[in-house]
């Protein structure tokens, strides 16, 4: 289990400071799939990466079964590595296109002390489960010789072979072609049968709704919004929930999306809550008092001064 | 592998860069089997092999080098025999028999088809039995004669009116009569020459004597005694220094300048294969560790290569070799270790700067932040990861690193601050410009053979960097 505690990221470039993620809250229970929407640039990934001490926060701390994961040292470190995983959004980037699929592969094996002849088994099978086969063929190919979704399937292979309990899935299919994305999102399922847990970060809803439990939406590094799929998607209360709802597409003649977020160049305000230049709802207290995450019905959080 | 080599052999410029490496490699490995030379600048033995200046002997297709002669060494044979006396040959020796007041010339002919040569000597052994014989040594051309030295016994000498030499009767006599050697005390020819030349003989003889045409060599024998004469002459022989020698000529000592360049190659590849693995070294460390930890440590050697190379390298180089080599007062350290740790110590900070700049940039790649989300360690990391990936850089840092070497250390020699004792690229082409002189044809084949081998080396070795970089880095291969 996974708890993140008022997590805040700041990326330093020069003089600019950016607040990437600011006192973000999260859970992720044994078991539990959980989704983590909003626009580009909300901090999605960043929160991810945090989660696995992939990313240092300015603030905050996570705890992983009572111990803050960016204080772990030696073994401690490793258990955490091989029980908590990360599947990236590029798989073109996130291989070392310098070494064989079966390498790729082996490499956490070999990091976590596995024999070679382990690994062996290890490796083909989780070829075959995540739909390459025949394993032998794949694993003595270069990256450069797969495609974009075969590629992605060996970065997930690469992450399930340590069996790991917890996998941060950071836009696992938006590379890929429709065609192949469903066959992905079925191993996620998969997983989830199999009592894994893990974070889908996706900026569309639509797909995380097919996969996960529970949704966070996050707007410009704050989390605004979390709930089950089912009352997220349903009845959304935000006004960024609801506008990102609302975008998706329903192959409907003459449906109108109902909000509309306002286009404007406004500056956020420094106190207030960080919708407020977009919010077709503002108020006058939104733009002093950063709203409070409420409890508006059991299990469904917001921060919004509407509720 | 495969794929790499087939990559790399498809590659005009580096198939030719590589033959031109591999030409400097071999000659500089089998410097010991292609001159027999060790070391021209200090054995005097092995200088003087030719004239000074000396032409490649190749050289003489072109039309002005047409008729410079080659060191020649000669048995002379088969005389035509004149005069009153009787004589033998038994396949070793002239046995020559005289009367009182007879006389015997032995003419050996001599065809010389070049210009003079820088010095020639004609020498034999005579062993004369009997009361007094005169032996005289003479040069024949056509019509004229050059009497180069006339032997008698020591009492008679006084009996002349042109020098003569003693001549021991009843003993052997080795006699040898060279260029150098011949004077206005010791030669009748020379003492008939004008005064002011008759002080340079030894130096204008060859050019006086000798020009394209026959010659004959002349030792004749007159018994100036009262009783039978009996001489044995044996192994005449005709020798001259010439003007044409080897495949790159003479330097202004006679010296080999092949030899001299083939053991340049060798000790300029050496220095250069040290102080490249020192500069390449450090630099892959410094720009490793600056490149992967970043932060303070980066910060901190990023600062000190910037010192460095704000450093003026030449002042500092020739002052670190006065304090060290020049003077010889602090440490005794040999010359060699010294210039190495001094290029190496004051050449790597490019290297750090790309290395770094690279390990940067495969730094901030997905797969290393997926391998440490696997587990792995820095260095696993670095070991894995980040070398395979900038091995390309790596490699060409160590091609371009070694014209850089032989550059600076070839400078260094040319002023006369490097190596100055034995032969390097560098103090041939210094020492070569001090001796150059439209009269010697400017030393061509002295200059030209380390100047061309320091730019070919390095182009090849630029062009060897740019194909290894081009083909090990893993970007391109799927072309991006």
């Amino acid at each position: 289990m996974i708890e993140a505690e008022k997590i805040s990221v700041e990326f330093k470039s020069g003089d600019r400071k950016i607040n990437a993620v600011k006192e973000a809250n999260i859970t992720i229970g044994d078991g539990e799939s959980i989704g983590l929407a909003g626009e580009s640039g909300s901090g999605k990934t960043t929160l991810g990466k945090s989660l696995l001490a992939l990313v240092k926060p300015k603030e905050g701390k996570v705890l992983w079964n009572g111990k803050n994961v960016f204080k772990i040292k030696g073994k401690d470190l490793k258990n955490f590595r091989r029980e908590n995983q990360i599947i990236y959004q590029d798989p073109f980037d996130s291989i070392d296109i310098r070494m064989r699929i079966y390498d790729v592969i082996s490499e956490g094996l070999t990091v976590q002390g596995f024999s070679k002849q382990e690994q062996r088994e290890i490796i083909y099978s989780a070829l075959k489960s995540v739909g390459l086969n025949p394993p032998e063929a794949y694993s003595n190919a270069f990256p450069t010789q797969l495609s974009g979704g075969q590629l992605q399937r060996v970065a997930i292979a690469r992450s399930i072979v340590l069996n790991p309990k917890f996998i941060v899935a950071d836009e696992p299919v938006s590379m890929l072609d429709v065609s192949i994305r469903s066959g992905i999102l079925q191993i996620f399922q998969d997983m989830k049968e199999k009592g894994t847990s893990s974070l889908i970060i996706s900026h569309d809803i639509s797909t995380l709704a097919y996969v996960v439990d529970k949704i966070y939406i996050m707007y410009l590094g704050h989390v605004v919004e979390y709930g089950t799929t089912q009352q997220i998607i349903e009845k959304p209360l935000h006004p960024y929930t609801q506008a990102l709802i609302s975008a998706i597409p329903i192959p409907e003649p003459n449906h109108e999306t109902e909000i509309k977020l306002v286009e404007t160049n406004e500056p956020v305000p420094p106190k207030g809550c960080p919708l407020y230049p977009r919010c077709p709802f503002r108020k006058n207290v939104c733009l002093d008092n950063e709203p409070k995450m409420t409890e508006v019905e059991p299990g469904h959080y917001v921060s919004c001064h509407l509720y | 592998m495969n794929r790499l080599v087939n990559q790399l052999l498809h590659r005009k410029a580096f198939l030719i860069s590589l033959v031109i490496l591999l030409f400097f490699i071999f000659i500089a490995s089998a410097a010991n089997y292609l001159t027999p030379y060790k070391d021209p600048y200090t054995i005097t033995s092995e200088q003087h092999l030719a004239a000074p200046y000396s032409i490649p002997i190749w050289a003489r297709i072109f039309p002005q080098y047409s008729k410079y002669p080659p060191n020649t060494n000669m048995d002379l044979k088969s005389p035509l025999i004149l005069g009153n006396g009787s004589e033998s040959f038994n396949g070793t020796a002239y046995t020559v028999e005289l009367k009182p007041s007879e006389y015997e010339n032995l003419s050996f002919p001599l065809s010389w088809n070049y210009q003079y040569p820088y010095s020639f000597s004609i020498s034999f052994i005579a062993i004369p039995h009997g009361q007094a014989a005169q032996i005289n040594v003479l040069l024949k051309q056509q019509n004229k004669t050059y009497f180069l030295e006339s032997f008698v016994p020591s009492a008679d000498q006084i009996l002349y009116t042109y020098p003569t030499c003693p001549l021991s009767m009843g003993k052997t006599n080795s006699i040898t009569i060279s260029s150098e050697s011949l004077s206005s005390s010791n030669s009748p020819y020379v003492s008939t020459l004008p005064g002011n030349e008759r002080y340079i003989a030894s130096a204008i003889l060859p050019q006086l004597i000798f020009k394209p045409g026959k010659y004959s060599v002349i030792i004749s024998i007159e018994n100036i005694g009262t009783s039978p004469l009996k001489v044995y002459i044996y192994q005449p022989k005709f020798s001259a220094v010439g003007r044409a020698y080897g495949i790159l000529g003479t330097d202004n000592n006679g010296a080999s300048v092949f030899a001299e360049f083939v053991l340049g190659a060798r000790f300029d590849l050496e220095i250069a294969a040290i102080a490249t693995l020192i500069i390449v070294g450090i630099g892959l460390i410094f720009g490793l560790v600056a490149g992967y930890v970043g932060g303070k440590v980066d910060l901190f050697l990023n600062a000190l290569t910037d010192f460095f190379l704000t450093i003026p390298g030449l002042p500092l180089l020739i002052t670190l070799e006065t304090i060290f080599v020049v003077s010889g007062l602090i440490l005794k350290i040999g010359i060699v270790p010294l210039l190495i740790a001094i290029i190496g110590g004051l050449s790597w900070m490019g290297t750090m700067k790309i290395i770094r700049s690279v390990t940067l940039s495969v730094r901030s790649r997905t797969f290393v932040e997926a391998s440490k989300a696997l587990g792995s360690g820095p260095f696993r990391i670095i070991r894995k990861h980040v070398l395979p990936n900038i091995l390309g850089v790596v490699f060409a840092q160590i091609a371009y690193d070694v014209p850089v070497v032989i550059l600076t250390e070839s400078g260094l020699d040319f002023l006369g601050l490097g190596i100055t004792k034995f032969p390097t690229w560098g103090n041939m082409l210094g020492y070569a410009s001090a001796y150059t002189s439209p009269a010697n044809g400017f030393v061509w084949w002295w200059v030209l053979p380390p100047g061309f081998a320091i730019i070919f080396l390095s182009v090849a070795l630029y062009f060897i960097g740019s194909t290894l970089q081009d083909v090990l880095s893993p970007y391109k291969v799927r072309g991006e």
